[in-house]
């Protein structure tokens, strides 16, 4: 009862070609969690499964006990959001008139985003850090900026859980770590449950409380990211050689090389020599 | 969360800096409308000074420029206004729920559906040609919803949406050429409706168009809402808990209904729906409370004053008023493209 989501058997595929197959996840009230693997893998279709944004062809999803399926999608949309990669990047509205549009699931279709609501905006505002911004375009930010404006839309939603789709994948080093730092405050101080698909596996390690590793739609490791971060796990997962670190307690890889697939040839020549 | 705990900083929450520049927008739109309908009141080929206009409006008097202002270039007007409205209207929406800035009523086989339906009228059955705007309201209203069935797979995505309109636009516009070309001795009737004239328009055409507006406009208030969230990308409004496909569905039968509305009337005046919102997307930003609404004055506004220039620049030819509004509108738009790249 203490999952925030709890997701069973997810499948989901084209034909005979299951891009997830029989997906098990349970992520914990509070919990941070990272979802890993090479491309393809299908963890950004487990997401937006996990999202509703995709039905799921098999499986069932819990929120807080419930099945997901029989609850109405602004129900959905007060407890749970979600961070994309990137976003519609054409829009002329204001970073508070953005800001206010996360509200919608909690307003009725006759209300405006008003009185207790534009609290709540306030605060989704300070929370990010975009005070000094919010009266300005969307179309004046940097990308950092922007993706910072998205996040306080989402967290104007007041979500229990927020899902997060590689928000960093185009921002410079400063500000993913700016991001992720954010999200942290967002973890730890409002006790927000996060997950979150990510690229790098470093600041995976670094920043996740747990690390699910998916490739081919299933899960094939799965824990804290010093028990995951061990040499067979990047050969076994992304086909790589690396060497993993210990940074005071985070583990940290450098990746090597590709793994060979196939045995040298020069042994198979001078084995017929 | 601790939201509740969160006291509002009341000076952080500084007024919008746009506010100004809204409100300008806004008052100067309608002072815009008014003076495009005085100015067109008082145009023509028989001048009449705006002390007159105003005595003839208010007096049924039967002098000539009462005449001439109260039942010839009053209801023209006025249903120009109308039609501006709704094209408006109709290509501010389907601008932001294709998320293309290119979107137009076109764009959804509106024209060319309500095109072919009039050509047929006008071309094969000239005797029932008191049909013509029932005809090409429902020739509209099936090319849209058949653009719309043929884009649905699982969903309707905007992309497929423009394809699928593409697709359609030619087949239909490659019948209605093959039509004239058969009939190539009646074009002469079917051209002036086909680039779209105020030319005759009268007290009926107004009241017919006026029920259909009202109507257009009042439904669309309560899709406002929707356009904002669905112009955030369908994942961001079904995030927000948006019914993304049913918004989407109700805001392009609207826009059918007043555009195929206004075409049925006024034949098929292009760039207005396409133009308008597009110039008022540039003063007052993406948010549809208010670029709807000053959409609508703008539109209104410009069919009036390009009627009212088609009117007495040409004088004594009647001027399609669609093909001044290329003329006129295409370069100003492209100015003003110019200018928003480079800000």
């Amino acid at each position: 009862m203490n999952d925030a989501l709890l997701a069973s058997d997810l499948t989901y595929g084209y034909r005979s070609e299951p891009v997830v197959d029989g997906f098990d996840l349970s992520v914990a009230r509070g919990e941070w969690l990272g979802i890993v693997g090479p491309n393809g893998s299908g963890k950004s279709t487990v997401l937006r499964m996990l999202a509703r944004l995709v039905p799921p062809q098999r499986g069932i999803i819990m929120m807080g006990g419930q099945n997901m399926a029989g609850m109405n999608t602004k129900e959905i949309a007060r407890r749970m959001t979600m961070l994309a990669q990137t976003q519609e990047s054409s829009l002329d509205i204001t970073v508070r008139e953005l800001v206010r549009r996360g509200r919608n699931p909690h307003l009725k279709w006759y209300e405006e985003c008003r009185g207790k609501h534009e609290n709540v905006v306030d605060w989704a505002l300070q929370v990010t850090s975009l005070e000094s911004l919010q009266h300005r375009s969307l179309l004046e930010l940097s990308g950092g900026e922007r993706q910072r404006a998205w996040l306080a839309m989402c967290m104007a939603q007041s979500p229990e859980t927020l899902l997060l789709d590689e928000p960093t994948t185009y921002l410079d080093i400063a500000h993913q770590l700016e991001l992720m730092e954010l999200i942290r405050r967002l973890n730890r101080e409002q006790g927000i449950t996060v997950i979150m698909v990510l690229h790098d596996l470093n600041q995976a390690a670094r920043y996740c409380d747990r690390i699910v590793a998916v490739k081919k739609g299933v899960v094939v490791r799965e824990g804290r990211p010093s028990e995951v971060f061990k040499t067979d796990f990047f050969r076994d997962v992304f086909g790589i050689e690396a060497k993993v670190y210990d940074d005071e307690g985070v583990p940290v890889y450098l990746p090597c090389g590709v793994v060979r697939q196939y045995p040298y040839p020069e042994k198979a020549t001078s084995a017929a020599l | 969360m601790a939201i509740a705990a969160w006291k509002p900083a009341a000076a952080e929450r500084a007024r919008n800096p746009r506010f100004i520049r809204n409100v300008t927008v806004c008052v100067s739109s309608i002072a815009l409308l008014l003076i495009a309908v005085l100015v067109g009141l008082m145009s023509g080929s028989i001048p009449i000074p705006a002390g007159e206009v105003w005595t003839s409006l208010l007096q049924a008097t039967d002098t000539e420029a009462r005449q001439i202002v109260w039942n010839l270039r009053l209801p023209r007007i006025l249903t120009g206004m109308l039609a501006g409205i709704c094209l408006a209207i109709a290509g501010a929406f389907l601008q932001g729920v294709f998320r293309n800035p290119l979107a137009d009523p076109g764009i959804i086989g509106v024209s060319s559906g309500g095109g072919l339906a009039a050509v047929v009228i006008m071309i094969l059955f000239p005797e029932q040609i008191a049909f013509l705007p029932i005809a090409a309201f429902t020739g509209a209203l099936t090319a849209a919803i058949v653009v719309y069935a043929l884009s649905w797979k699982g969903g309707a995505s905007p992309l497929r949406l423009i394809l699928a309109g593409v697709a359609v636009n030619s087949l239909l516009g490659a019948a209605m050429t093959a039509l004239m070309i058969l009939n190539s001795e009646k074009v002469q009737a079917v051209l002036p409706w086909m680039s779209g004239s105020l030319n005759g328009r009268n007290w009926p055409h107004f009241e017919t168009l006026l029920p259909y507006t009202v109507i257009g406009m009042i439904a669309s208030i309560f899709l406002i809402k929707q356009a904002n969230l669905l112009v955030l990308g369908d994942d961001a409004a079904k995030v927000l808990g948006s019914k993304v496909e049913a918004g989407r569905l109700w805001i392009i039968l609207l826009s059918t209904f007043m555009a195929g509305a206004a075409i049925s009337i006024v034949g098929m005046v292009g760039f207005v729906g396409l133009v308008v919102p597009h110039i008022v997307r540039l003063l007052v930003g993406s948010d549809y409370r208010l670029l709807l609404p000053i959409s609508a004055i703008g539109g209104g506004m410009l069919v009036i004053a390009a009627d009212t220039a088609a009117r007495s620049w040409f004088d004594p030819i009647e001027f399609p008023v669609g093909i001044l509004l290329a003329l006129l509108g295409a370069p100003f738009f492209l100015y003003l493209l110019r200018r928003g790249i480079n800000r």
